[in-house]
């Protein structure tokens, strides 16, 4: 135990570490969170529907994807 | 970022300097690229279960392949997890990556010569890491074994990938980038920067190296490293496959998109935090420990977001998924890696940690993982594809459906009987009669105990390897009964300069590919460097144990035989401060005394005892004598009858390499390791003194053997396990 004793002794201020850390990861977390509840309804409907945009229906974002969504629903 | 961008858009290939962006604008996709890696995975995915159950064989039957080195259980163990993790998971990221891209992109992938050099590349890396490593060629780092060479190689083709992908979202058509893509970019950066970092090493020679890290910062270094190919190599590829097939297969849009963001972001944060937890109760600090575990607890939000939404994503197509196999296989897929998450973070916690470490229930829990979630979600891809790519119908879908129930029933019957056997070891290894001695201290009764679990497992590899075998015919009628249709037309309006439009916030970063990118990378950054640079600190202020020294020469060449044989696979190196991992092995490991060690060899499964200690004569039940050692290692069933260890003939037949003592020596000097100047000179001096008494040890016990035998070098560093912090006493 003394042995890790020293160590830690050794490093000043590394109890800070994991506050960082957690303090980063949360300020982070919100600022997603805020960004992604501010994002427009038919904008986020259109990017899901990226993967279903097929050759025979060709094209996004630009055209009024509305109908599709009405569709869907 | 602005001009660069309008720079771009006049130089597309496909817009024939066609500067009215509302125009719609014709190009082909070139599936070229994304069936061979398709084929290369469904050939490799087999090469590597095909191994996985030889080695499953193996430990129930430790002669089947006696006396052949280059097929002994330490050396094909790591051709199987690299087999399947970078060659079976690694060509399925890959078909995907190569196929999906260029759809959500709008616009064909950058250049096919670097789709070329991307693909026959990485077959190259396979084929050389099975070559080198049946043949003991290692760096002895689980998941990292392959060697220098080796490893540039890797990087090289790697950055060719990722810029590739870089580049085809730059020449995009789409403003915003599908989440998918995220994924893959966050792969990308992340496995660049896990590489690098964790393969620097100092050459002693062609393919032969030692890590420039120590000891517990080597461990700490590789385990985060471990533990994030695991994040961005096992799962965040293929949750961006999840979240491009489960859609397409099901033909509805993802549950939500929303949550995929947001469990992307917090995803890729958290994960890189969590590595030390495949160090719990070792010699790492405490701090480092706790800051694992706490992240390794949180890490189960995201992880589940992602799999709720990709579950979500079938609600109304239930009807669907009863009759279609590759939805089938999705739900299976993504509920094991809701299971495999699940239990990660289970594992995590100290007091599941201090039983499920080092035992079966780390192989069941990756397995759920590897057979759940990585093979179930690439065959689902593969019988999605295949039709695709020869425009006709798959040639069985019965013959999917019974792949589908093998690997289910497979996955389970491997699984399960790991989880008994571990929890039923660990517990053995744990119990104490009422006088307070171990119940079990023949740490063979806990080995025999739990050997019908291991055929039960080799029974449920079978399953799930003939579901495999049915996929294999299935995916060579399929391209019989169509013809490849490389090129597939699309057509999309050109992109419209950022500049016509008023973006803020996130939407600039996820419409800038590189600035994203940059973003991702500072994101994992900042875990590793928290973590890692305070370790650096660390290491300055170990105190030296004084009665710590560097190995002899004799011992530095019998460790080098130690990973060569992969030894590491199945012994440990690190007795946790539990009181029945002390009265079985001896004292506890401390951080100082592992100073030296170029790699540590800590190690993560105990089919055998730990050997952190195996050359303290007074205190523990583990110490041998030379002579038991050689015969062990020449017949292990001689000294114990039931042992599941394979023999090692070759080790008294082979000659020590003494050419290369001086030349690591000076490696070992490079590193500061404190060998007196000139020392390599006189080394191999050393050495011949050294083996030459522990021979005659053994030629006065009646074995004829020769001084300069590899098994000289081995029992010399096995005797010098653990004993430093003695010399005190």
């Amino acid at each position: 135990m003394r042995l890790v004793r020293n160590i830690l002794e050794g490093v000043a201020g590394l109890e800070i570490y994991p506050i960082i850390g957690i303090l980063v990861f949360l300020a982070f977390f919100v600022g997603v969170v805020v960004w992604v509840l501010r994002m427009k309804k038919n904008k986020v409907d259109a990017y899901s529907r990226i993967p279903l945009d097929d050759d025979d229906n060709p094209s996004i974002e630009n055209k009024d994807l509305s109908k599709q969504q009405s569709d869907s629903k | 970022m602005r001009s660069s961008r309008e720079r771009q858009i006049p130089m597309q290939k496909n817009n024939n300097l066609n500067l009215n962006y509302m125009e719609l604008q014709k190009f082909t996709y070139d599936n070229k690229i994304a069936r061979l890696f398709l084929n290369a995975t469904v050939f490799w995915g087999i090469v590597a279960m095909l191994v996985g159950l030889l080695i499953a064989t193996a430990l129930v039957f430790p002669t089947l392949t006696s006396g052949i080195s280059f097929l002994s259980f330490g050396r094909i163990r790591p051709l199987h997890t690299n087999a399947a993790i970078f060659a079976f998971v690694g060509n399925a990221i890959f078909t995907g990556v190569y196929y999906s891209t260029p759809r959500l992109l709008k616009t064909p992938m950058f250049s096919e010569l670097l789709g070329k050099i991307n693909f026959w590349g990485w077959q190259l890396i396979i084929l050389a890491a099975a070559i080198s490593l049946p043949l003991g060629y290692t760096v002895g780092k689980e998941y990292a074994e392959l060697e220098w060479p080796i490893d540039i190689a890797i990087a090289i083709v790697w950055v060719v990938f990722g810029l590739n992908l870089t580049m085809t979202m730059i020449k995009r058509r789409v403003k915003h980038i599908y989440v998918a893509i995220w994924f893959y970019i966050a792969t990308f950066v992340t496995v660049a920067v896990l590489h690098i970092v964790n393969s620097l090493a100092v050459p002693v020679s062609f393919m032969k190296s030692y890590p420039i890290y120590a000891g517990i910062q080597d461990a700490l270094v590789q385990w985060w490293y471990g533990h994030n190919a695991v994040a961005f190599f096992l799962t965040t590829p293929f949750l961006g496959l999840m979240y491009y097939f489960v859609p397409k297969a099901a033909n509805r849009p993802v549950y939500s998109y929303k949550l995929s963001i947001i469990h992307f972001w917090s995803l890729i944060f958290l994960y890189i935090w969590a590595g030390p937890h495949h160090l719990l109760y070792s010699a790492l600090p405490d701090w480092v420990q706790a800051l694992g575990v706490v992240f390794s607890v949180m890490l189960i939000a995201p992880s589940w977001g992602g799999m709720v939404n990709g579950l979500l994503t079938l609600r109304g197509a239930w009807d669907k998924v009863r009759q279609d196999p590759v939805l089938k296989m999705f739900v299976v897929g993504i509920t094991a890696y809701g299971m495999a998450t699940f239990e990660g973070p289970l594992l995590s916690l100290k007091t599941v940690n201090a039983i499920s470490h080092f035992t079966d229930w780390t192989i069941a829990h990756v397995h759920i993982g590897a057979l759940g979630w990585n093979g179930m979600l690439t065959f689902g891809m593969i019988y999605w594809l295949l039709p695709r790519f020869y425009k006709t119908r798959l040639w069985s879908v019965k013959m999917a459906n019974a792949h589908f129930w093998l690997a289910t029933t497979g996955m389970l019957f491997f699984a399960i009987p790991l989880y008994f056997a571990g929890i039923t070891q660990s517990l053995m290894w744990k119990e104490f009669t009422e006088e307070g001695f171990l119940k079990y201290p023949n740490f063979m009764d806990t080995v025999v105990q739990i050997l019908p679990m291991y055929f039960i497992r080799i029974f449920g590899g079978l399953l799930y390897i003939s579901g495999v075998v049915l996929m294999i015919i299935n995916v060579i009628q399929t391209t019989r009964t169509g013809k490849f249709v490389r090129f597939e037309e699309d057509q999309a309006p050109a992109l419209k300069p950022i500049g016509e439009s008023n973006e803020k916030g996130h939407r600039i970063i996820e419409s800038k590919p590189l600035l994203f990118s940059l973003l991702a990378l500072i994101v994992i950054l900042i875990g590793g460097i928290v973590q890692i640079v305070p370790m650096f600190m660390v290491k300055s202020n170990v105190p030296t144990i004084a009665s710590v020294q560097p190995y002899t020469p004799l011992e530095l060449q019998g460790r080098d035989i130690y990973l060569r044989e992969g030894c590491y696979n199945c012994h440990s190196q690190m007795v946790r401060p539990f009181r029945s991992e002390v009265e079985r092995y001896g004292d506890y490991s401390k951080a100082g005394e592992v100073v030296y060690d170029h790699p540590f060899q800590f190690g993560s499964k105990r089919t055998g005892p730990d050997l952190a200690r195996a050359g303290v004569k007074s205190s523990s039940l583990i110490y041998k004598n030379s002579v038991w050692h050689y015969n062990h290692f020449l017949d292990p069933q001689k000294m114990i009858p039931e042992s599941i260890m394979p023999p090692y003939p070759w080790l008294s037949k082979r000659d020590i390499n003494l050419s290369s003592t001086p030349k690591k020596i000076r490696a070992m000097q490079k590193l500061g390791v404190p060998y007196e100047e000139g020392f390599d000179q006189r080394a191999n001096e050393h050495l011949l003194q050294q083996a030459a008494q522990i021979a005659q040890e053994l030629r006065d016990a009646g074995i004829e053997v020769e001084d300069n035998k590899e098994v000289i070098a081995l029992i010399a560093y096995i005797h010098r396990l653990g004993v430093d912090i003695h010399k005190t006493e």
